[in-house]
């Protein structure tokens, strides 16, 4: 078996550190899965993403929310389950879209939990419970590393890379970040590759020159020399990899896009299609299977909510509209599952600068063509203050489905062993019925 | 215009050895004198009163011109790694020149061994540190250093538009290749990475202002008042939500915030698993690790640490609860005390009845007795300073230093410091080579402040680094989390067993971006901020490409350059003409290579 550590030795003949190209594309109808998580930093409302429109719990809500309420006029509705209505906020059509024909999903209140627990529960403290609540950078790092209850080195995209059997020909590109180093996509073997919207990262300051082309070369020669010290080595075989990545991505994603799908030119749009540009290129790349990460920051509204969510849901929607119509058009669609996260929800009350403040459980979505679309899993809560769903009294909703139960249902669609799933989610058993059956 | 050839005999018999050199006419020598005053001597027939010293495009101030010998002041930037290109001028017209190597006759400490010293214990050698160190030695200088005033960061704006810490980032990089208290900013830049505040939740000049003093003030002092100086900070107070936590309410279900009696606990003093003296795990009786403190714990010292509220800004009526304000202390609040007893670790209870302070001076004093405090610590400094993978002896010989000092005081961080760089591990790379696990890889910040004080550069306070080090991996004061930059403790899966913190930044990107400022650093792509001079290197390399090699090897390297890597670095400069361009390919080539961004 080729280690790691043999790959990268292979490739460090001056001859090898020329791109990959020698690998054979795999051909229609091949064995390629994708996980894309679409991360929305800050803490998104989910009491106005996903609304009830059956008319006591519309006002149930609305009265709750007060001038934070959308109409329900504005909404647009989609079904749910035993027959009641529901709306999704006014800027997601494409969701709304992608639900009715069953490419789209909703898991309801979903959230960080160690284990389920009640309200008394919570409020007695008797069970453990996620560490320090409602804070952003506590409850970001405990999502990313799917551990509420402790830290983590890893993350669970990158554990769950590191266990699928099915391997990627270059296994620098399992796990792809298109914001930065992200420790979600960190395993034990598994480190992101990190991608920018715009030009790759390349060495910089050469030019076609013979002198440049003399240095340049001297530079690749000493970076392959044997030094005895262990840091050294593998510092050097970090670069040789660097390069390798650099030059293949620099082929890759040069140029405009060869994709038809126009996609919005906005923060998260231009990561939608840089991922989408590297599905395409998955041949060529020698992949099976790819964790992506892209995200969307400032949602955290503890002012003037509705005008702020609107904006982003304006960027949100479109996005993963475009996104999904791109693997349609790269006959991928039922290979790439992409979901959203949140680190928290927020409160279903105001607060007194027409904002609400951070919360717990939330609705997600998750969008394919292998998703068994157009139903609300999970539990609704009854969306109204002091609720039994309710932690604080202010709308907090105590999650009934777990990150857990989510991603170990994305983690066997991908392909992981039921037998891995424990070490990916190492809380799982605490929780009845881990998948949740949302997959194909 | 006679050839141009070195005298002294190390230096000459490897240059012969090279095919760079023959034997020049007379004597040349230079030696340093006290503090940095370098002195040329040149003898020989042809040498005449009048006669003229020149390096590095000036002329030299001749200390005696007589006949057959001349004397002259070389100003150590006009030297690269030890090297200069010096020039006789005779009055009557030509001029011969040769290559001098500058010797520290009463030198205490070879230059090699000054040189490892100062990557450690400084933002690596300067050429000023490391003559200096030099010449007076280990211990002198550590005493200097001790004694150095602070460096200190801007002043802090009022108003809140201004509260950026940009400034804060570029004054570090400032200080840090500029200033005379190295130790102190290497030490206190380490306990940063251990008590960990990070601008992504406290991102304002005056919130991280008074923290960062706070750690530069107490770094050499005792590890139980940095402890309490810490944990009563606002900012601190604030970053882990030890700031108006107010004791709990069990009937409404509410408790203190635990956050801060965790991380004191798991990050700052004792780690989670009971430690020997040498560092490595306690194991019970089925070979496991013995876990130090249980969630019962954490919940009692939460307790502790209830009652303590912003120091009240002056002008304003002190309340319970104060709103923010971040210089001085946190004060307390009693009425938002828990007075009940609590237990901590191995049946220790503080009793019932004390007053905020009085709890929080016992519990830290229990902590600080605990015996993980010492190996905790110590394995920690010595990661920081000199080595990711210490020996458990190495540990063990720190941690009692840690555990009773000089005069048996337990806690001394100065004495801990210097136990840490004068220890036989941390030297033994002076005289031999490092063994293979020996060092660490220069996280963004140290290779950066490292590379400019190593070629004698100088750098304005509005400069780019803080931009390129965020590049790089590492945005200043900007920690992804309370676990720091990187973990002190990661292991990477390539290096199987070994601990290498600083690699969990070196993403493949990020190692290119390292090569790209080796490139902006050679190639002046810096901007106006940095000024490095390569007359000296340019001036070897019209000698002889093989002197530029040399003093790169010496300058950079510190002697260690393999045949290899100075064969391949001179078949590129045999492409090249200009000897400017040749400078900088062969300054590009050593500080980009992870022979140099790994100090061992």
């Amino acid at each position: 078996m080729l280690t790691r550590r043999g790959f990268l030795h292979s490739t460090f003949t001056a001859a090898a550190l020329a791109p990959l190209t020698r690998l054979p594309a795999l051909a229609a109808g091949e064995d390629y899965r994708a996980l894309v998580c679409v991360f929305l930093f800050g803490g998104n409302d989910c009491h106005n993403t996903v609304v009830p429109l059956e008319r006591q719990a519309y006002q149930s809500y609305q009265t709750s929310r007060g001038a934070l309420a959308l109409s329900a006029q504005a909404l647009l509705p989609i079904g749910g389950p035993g027959g009641a209505a529901y709306g999704l906020h006014p800027r997601l059509a494409d969701l709304q879209r992608l639900y009715s024909e069953k490419r789209a999903a909703i898991i309801a209140n979903l959230g960080l939990l160690v284990r389920p627990l009640t309200r008394d529960e919570y409020r007695q403290r008797s069970v453990p419970l996620p560490v320090n609540l409602f804070s952003h950078s506590d409850q970001q790092l405990e999502w990313q590393w799917g551990s509420p209850a402790g830290s983590s080195r890893s993350g669970w995209g990158g554990r769950l890379a590191d266990s699928t059997p099915v391997r990627n020909l270059d296994p620098a590109l399992a796990a792809v970040s298109l914001t930065g180093n992200t420790v979600f996509l960190s395993g034990e073997q598994v480190r992101p590759a990190l991608v920018n919207v715009g030009a790759p990262t390349a060495l910089t300051g050469f030019n076609s020159s013979r002198e440049q082309q003399a240095r340049l070369r001297a530079f690749l020669e000493i970076l392959a020399m044997d030094e005895p010290s262990r840091l050294v080595e593998t510092a050097r075989l970090k670069a040789a990899e660097g390069l390798r990545i650099s030059e293949t991505l620099t082929r890759v994603l040069s140029g405009p896009s060869p994709l038809k799908t126009p996609f919005p030119a906005t923060t998260l749009g231009r990561q939608m299609e840089q991922i989408a540009r590297l599905l395409r290129a998955r041949g060529e790349l020698g992949a099976s299977r790819q964790v992506f990460f892209a995200s969307l920051g400032g949602w955290d509204h503890h002012v003037s909510l509705v005008a702020s969510q609107d904006a982003l849901m304006n960027q949100l929607g479109p996005a993963l509209g475009a996104f999904y119509r791109a693997t349609e058009e790269l006959g991928l669609a039922d290979r790439v599952t992409t979901f959203t996260a949140s680190e928290f929800g927020r409160t279903l009350n105001a607060n007194s600068n027409a904002g609400s403040d951070h919360g717990w459980g939330a609705h997600h979505f998750v969008i394919g063509g292998a998703v068994r679309g157009g139903v609300l899993y999970g539990t609704w809560p009854t969306v109204a203050l002091n609720s039994p769903d309710d932690a604080t009294g202010r709308g907090v909703w105590i999650p009934t489905t777990s990150l857990d139960q989510y991603g170990a249902t994305l983690a066997a669609w991908f392909g992981a062993p039921e037998s891995e799933l424990a070490r990916v989610f190492p809380n799982l058993g605490n929780f009845p019925a881990w998948n949740l059956g949302f997959m194909s | 215009m006679l050839s141009c050839l070195p005298w002294i005999a190390g230096l000459l018999a490897a240059a012969l050895a090279a095919g760079a050199a023959e034997r020049p006419p007379g004597r040349w020598r230079a030696a340093a004198q006290a503090g940095d005053r370098i002195v040329v001597a040149i003898e020989g027939t042809g040498i005449k009163p009048g006669a003229e010293a020149w390096a590095a495009g000036r002329r030299l101030a001749t200390l005696e011109s007589a006949e057959g010998r001349l004397l002259a002041e070389l100003p150590l930037g006009a030297s690269f790694g030890g090297l200069a290109v010096v020039e006789v001028r005779r009055p009557e017209g030509g001029s011969t020149r040769a290559v001098v190597e500058v010797q520290a006759p009463n030198a205490v400490v070879s230059q090699r061994a000054a040189a490892r010293f100062l990557e450690q214990a400084a933002w690596g050698p300067s050429p000023e540190s490391l003559l200096k160190v030099r010449q007076i030695g280990f211990e002198k200088w550590l005493e200097e250093q001790f004694a150095a005033p602070m460096s200190d960061y801007p002043p802090v704006p009022e108003e809140d538009a201004n509260q950026s810490l940009t400034p804060l980032q570029r004054r570090f990089f400032y200080n840090a290749v500029n200033g005379a208290d190295q130790l102190r900013q290497r030490v206190a830049f380490a306990l940063s990475q251990i008590w960990v505040v990070s601008g992504l939740k406290t991102g304002q000049a005056r919130m991280m202002t008074p923290y960062l003093r706070l750690l530069a003030r107490h770094a050499f002092d005792n590890y139980l008042t940095l402890m309490k100086e810490v944990t009563l900070n606002p900012t601190m107070g604030r970053y882990l939500d030890m700031v108006n936590n107010v004791k709990g309410n069990p009937a409404r279900g509410l408790s203190p915030n635990e956050n801060y009696a965790r991380e004191i606990m798991q990050l700052f003093t004792l780690g989670t698993v009971r430690l020997n003296q040498d560092g490595t795990p306690m194991l019970d009786a089925e070979g496991a690790p013995i876990p130090v403190y249980s969630q019962k714990t954490i919940e009692n010292l939460a307790r502790v640490f209830t009652g303590w509220t912003y120091p009240p800004t002056p002008g304003r009526t002190p309340a319970a609860l104060n709103p923010p304000y971040y210089e001085g202390r946190m004060v307390a609040t009693e009425s938002n005390h828990d007075t009940g007893a609590k237990e901590l670790l191995d049946g220790y209870t503080i009793p019932a009845g004390l007053s905020a302070e009085q709890d929080l001076d016992d519990a830290l004093r229990h902590l600080f007795e605990h015996p993980n405090l010492g190996p905790f610590v110590a394995r920690r400094l010595i990661g920081c300073l000199v080595t990711s993978n210490p020996s458990p002896d190495y540990v063990a010989r720190v941690a009692s230093v840690f555990n009773a000092g000089p005069n048996r005081v337990r806690g001394d961080l100065k004495a801990v410091v210097k136990a840490i760089l004068l220890d036989p591990e941390a030297r033994l790379g002076d005289t031999r080579p490092a063994p293979a696990e020996f060092g660490h890889l220069r996280e963004p910040v140290l290779y950066a402040a490292a590379l400019l004080r190593a070629l004698g550069a100088s750098l304005a306070e509005y400069n780019p680094l803080p931009t390129w080090s965020a590049n790089m991996g590492q945005n200043l004061f900007f920690a992804p989390s309370v676990f720091n930059y990187f973990s002190l403790l990661y292991q990477p899966p390539e290096l199987e067993g070994l601990y290498a913190p600083e690699f969990e930044i070196l993403t493949p990107s990020a190692a290119l971006i390292r090569a790209n400022f080796a490139d902006a650093v050679a190639f002046a792509r810096l901007g106006p901020a940095v000024n490095v001079d390569l007359t000296p290197l340019i001036e070897l390399a019209l000698v002889h490409k093989w002197y530029l090699t040399e003093a790169l090897n010496r300058g950079l390297l510190y002697g260690r350059m393999s045949e290899a890597m100075r064969d391949r670095i001179q078949i590129a400069l045999d492409s090249i003409a200009d000897p400017g361009l040749q400078a900088q390919t062969a300054l590009y080539l050593v500080a980009s290579s992870f022979q140099y961004q790994v100090q061992n």
